[in-house]
């Protein structure tokens, strides 16, 4: 019986222009994981294929312990999606959308869709199209979480909303996985939001995975080194990444253990961002640094 | 089955919206065909026919416009379960267009005092429910396959065709069963059936036509998935 | 129970918890046998990762400080449990390790030390 709410391995699919690579990663039951990356890193191609809307080349999906193709439509009924943009009919009011999803989903419930409906004061009778983009969102929140979803996806949710707004989302991200059951996948590139309620973290550059497994680990793993261009060695450069160079000083990321060799510069702990923004620097400079 | 069932109730939700507009639309062309040519039952269907394969495409721009595969796609339906339930639509538009046009034409009817029946409705019933088949058949698919824009192209052959036909019908050029075609085109004699017998003729021939026509839709539509 | 957290702190989260805990259990502001809040409920309120809070309660109970019941959750070891009692008596070693350190550097003996140091207990002992 699996563990885990999501697992990915070695997950692979091309097409023009862009390559998705023995992509492999696991998601607990319980927790919360952020995918991040810079924008066409993949990370809607990898929730495009969790959900089924293309075709795979290569690896294998399980969500909620199955993987296989029977099981395949069934477990739409434990997936809860949330989109950056409105997927319902414009046309639609809040209460049609209720009447319409809830043909679909066996447990749906009235009650908690009601609830949600209120706690964030949407409109009943108002046209979807017509609601403004925050109020949309909170719409896919509610419907996604109604009918007892176990998995809970989240595509870049956050996009265009004010602090508020997202604030408000990760509470209910939060209360979400209380009960240790349920899991969140949460898709986004402003990494301030997941930087201190994400568990896990799988962060893809160019259609690899750079890193995935425990956010704080990541943190622990790199260091921003600081200092003056004159200090800065040949062995230094090799061992940075995404250096970047001003006459007044230097700045990169370094690998924690060999950031320990070096005395007398600044060492900082590193934000998620400050990761992306290196290592993507570092992609661009030099493409075989990948690993 | 209920996938089905559920796919098709799902798409008139979708296309709700066009719906009043649809039906009055059709009304007013209904009262048009029969003033401008005749009251006759053939006239009703086949304009029930020409304009339920218009309008019940409306769903694939809808479709489109809202990007509804990211909806289909969070839904537990199969794709078989989709294709079906689309089918299922088009021919839910076919029998609301037929409503429409027999209650108008009963309307007109009464108002005129004309009579509405005529030998042979039966006739062509069945072979405008063939002719609704056959176009539908080849609409679908390639509307699974191409995105909507792509699509009209030849979508709106289909459309002249049938309304081709519509009008050759209205005109009374030829008097339905077929194949009676006037002289000086094909030149195809007559020949004598039972009616009954074209009747399920008609019936089988769709019910062929469907049988070719579901499998290339499925294939269709994965395709554009991969 | 109340935690207060800084983003500017030196200390990452998870110690700032275990410090704040700590303090509390030892002056006695939680008390023995108390249920501190679930893992979950913590990470929500004080709006952290679970693993950050998972990762303050494994240690503190490492250290002695808290113990987890299967099913009921976390509660308060009492204060003279042995554990906790050894990891105090390590932070005195480094308090004294570092004042050791500081006295050799301003060239005091030893009698000075000492002497220093008993005055020091009297002076916090009224």
């Amino acid at each position: 019986m699996s563990e885990n709410s999501l697992a990915l391995h070695h997950v692979s699919k091309s097409f023009s222009g862009f390559t998705l690579q023995d992509i492999s990663f696991e998601l607990p039951k319980g927790y919360i994981m952020g995918l991040v990356g810079s924008n066409g890193a993949g990370k809607t191609t990898i929730i495009q294929l969790i959900m089924n809307m293309m075709q795979r080349d290569g690896g294998s999906i399980e969500i909620l312990g199955r993987g296989d193709s029977v099981s395949e439509t069934r477990i739409k009924q434990e997936i809860g999606i949330v989109y950056d943009s409105n997927f319902f009919v414009d046309t639609w009011t809040v209460a049609e959308t209720e009447k319409v999803l809830s043909m679909f989903y066996d447990e749906w419930n009235h009650e908690t869709f009601i609830r949600l409906r209120e706690r964030f004061e949407l409109p009943e009778n108002v046209k979807v199209g017509k609601m403004s983009r925050g109020m949309q969102m909170k719409l896919m929140l509610v419907c996604a979480c109604s009918h007892n979803a176990k998995l809970l996806i989240l595509d870049e949710p956050t996009s265009g909303l004010d602090p508020a707004t997202r604030s408000e989302l990760l509470d209910i991200l939060q209360e979400y996985i209380q009960d240790g059951e349920r899991s969140v996948l949460f898709s986004t590139h402003i990494t301030t939001d997941l930087e201190r309620i994400a568990d896990y973290i799988t962060y893809l550059e160019h259609g690899k995975v750079v890193y995935t497994g425990n956010l704080e680990e990541l943190r622990a793993k790199y260091r921003i080194i600081k200092g003056i261009p004159d200090e800065l060695t040949d062995r230094m450069k090799q061992q940075m990444l995404g250096l970047r160079q001003t006459e007044l000083g230097f700045e990169a990321l370094i690998r924690t253990e060999e950031a320990k060799t070096y005395r007398g510069f600044v060492l900082d702990a590193p934000t998620v961002d400050d990761i992306i923004i290196h290592i993507g620097r570092e992609v661009k400079q030099c493409p075989e640094h990948l690993k | 089955m209920s996938g089905t069932f559920k796919m098709t109730k799902l798409d008139c939700y979708t296309a709700k919206s066009t719906f009043i507009s649809s039906i009055a639309a059709l009304s007013v062309i209904t009262v048009v065909l029969a003033v401008v040519s005749s009251l006759s039952l053939d006239t009703l269907l086949f304009t029930a026919m020409w304009y339920a394969v218009c309008s019940a495409n409306n769903i694939f721009m809808i479709s489109d416009k809202n990007n509804l595969n990211r909806l289909y796609a969070s839904l537990s339906l199969t794709e078989k379960d989709f294709i079906r339930g689309r089918y299922l639509f088009f021919y839910v538009n076919y029998l609301t267009a037929l409503a429409t046009v027999v209650v108008i034409g009963v309307i007109l009817a009464w108002a005129t005092g004309t009579s509405l029946f005529i030998p042979g409705a039966d006739s062509s019933f069945f072979l405008s429910f063939l002719l609704f088949t056959a176009a539908i058949s080849v609409q679908i698919p390639i509307c699974m396959r191409l995105p909507y824009s792509k699509a009209q192209f030849f979508v709106i052959t289909i459309y002249v065709l049938l309304l081709a036909v519509l009008l050759i019908v209205a005109r009374r050029w030829i008097i339905v069963p077929l194949p009676q075609i006037p002289v000086g085109e094909w030149g195809l004699n007559t020949f004598y059936m039972e009616k009954w017998m074209l009747n399920i003729l008609y019936l089988i021939a769709s019910a062929a036509v469907l049988a070719v026509s579901y499998p290339i839709a499925l294939s269709c539509y994965r395709k554009r998935l991969a | 129970m109340h935690i207060v957290l800084s983003n500017s702190s030196e200390l990452p989260i998870y110690e700032q918890i275990k410090e704040q805990i700590k303090t509390q259990i030892l002056s006695g502001e939680l008390h023995e046998d108390e249920m501190l809040p679930s893992l979950r409920q913590l990470a929500r309120d004080l709006k952290i990762s679970v693993l950050t809070t998972t990762r303050a309660y494994n240690e503190l109970e490492e250290e002695g400080y808290i113990t987890s019941r299967q099913g009921k959750g976390f509660y308060v070891m009492p204060s003279g449990s042995e554990l906790m009692r050894e990891q105090l008596i390590k932070e005195v070693e480094q308090h004294l390790n570092h004042a050791i350190a500081a006295a050799h550097r301003a060239s005091m003996s030893s009698d000075e030390l000492a002497s220093l140091l008993k005055l020091l207990q009297e002076v916090s002992d009224e």
